[in-house]
């Protein structure tokens, strides 16, 4: 693997566990009152910037490494599951990703003002970023299973 | 504030439609190789496909929802909020389901 590939790899992990980290600030402040609006605000915008940010980052290295040197290795190995399930899984669960932290963060930018006095509209954005941290978190611990399974026979 | 809502109503609804468009792609690919292919060679790769339509959907069917005529209010936010949620965990169920047969 290029150095280059590497950071890419480092940068896909570390800005999807940033978004993770940005909409678990975003569902605590939610769980409180009084909301501090501009916090939530700007933590669901760069967490969706984050989450973007490792889509374009991990896509690269998945498209251009992971399927010519990584997945035969994998396949091959004593963990074949990792890849026709885990890895399947994960590479597609997470394209559902990038949309709910847009609609959260819209959601948000465009009502966060009027959340106090809409308990409902509140609840609803809440639970939508409570979603957002669980998929986030199997899908982080997804690529720990697959780097695990990287393991010639 | 009556556009705001329809806004929030139109992306949510996209990211339903998203949603479901990646789960029906990722199951239809798997057992129709030949979409799998128009994929990966209009795209370069089968899942930048996925993920380039997937955009298109979401941003496409956003706008043409929001610029529908109709009224938007805070309970219809909140419903297609809630729909959202709902059917994202349908989404990941499917997806996770489905290789979970295929793999085993």
């Amino acid at each position: 693997m290029t150095s280059t590939l590497a950071q890419l790899l480092i940068g896909h992990v570390a800005l999807g566990l940033l978004g993770i980290t940005l909409f678990v600030m975003v569902t605590v402040s939610l769980m409180r009152n009084p909301l501090r609006i501009g916090l939530i605000k700007w933590s669901a915008f760069l967490g969706f910037i984050a989450f973007v940010a490792s889509w374009v980052t991990g896509g690269y290295y998945y498209v251009t490494y992971y399927g010519k040197a990584v997945k035969p290795v994998i396949k091959a190995g004593a963990y074949p599951w990792a890849h026709n399930f885990v890895m399947e899984a994960k590479e597609h669960v997470f394209l559902v990703l990038p949309f709910l932290a847009a609609t959260v963060w819209l959601v948000l930018w465009l009502l966060g003002d009027s959340l106090e006095t809409a308990p409902g509209l509140k609840r609803a954005a809440l639970f939508l970023s409570w979603t957002i941290i669980i998929i986030g978190v199997a899908i982080t611990l997804s690529g720990t299973v697959i780097s695990g399974a990287v393991i010639p026979k | 504030m009556e556009h705001r809502q329809k806004a929030v109503k139109s992306f949510a609804i996209g990211a339903v439609l998203t949603a479901v468009f990646v789960a029906a792609v990722t199951i239809a690919a798997e057992l129709v190789p030949p979409l799998k292919t128009w994929l990966a060679d209009t795209f370069t790769h089968h899942w930048i496909g996925k993920s380039v339509l997937a955009a298109a959907i979401y941003i496409g069917t956003s706008i043409i929802i929001f610029a529908v005529p109709s009224a938007g209010s805070q309970e219809q936010a909140r419903k297609s909020l809630v729909a959202l949620f709902w059917i994202s965990w349908v989404v990941v169920a499917a997806i996770t389901g489905f290789f979970l047969y295929e793999a085993f």
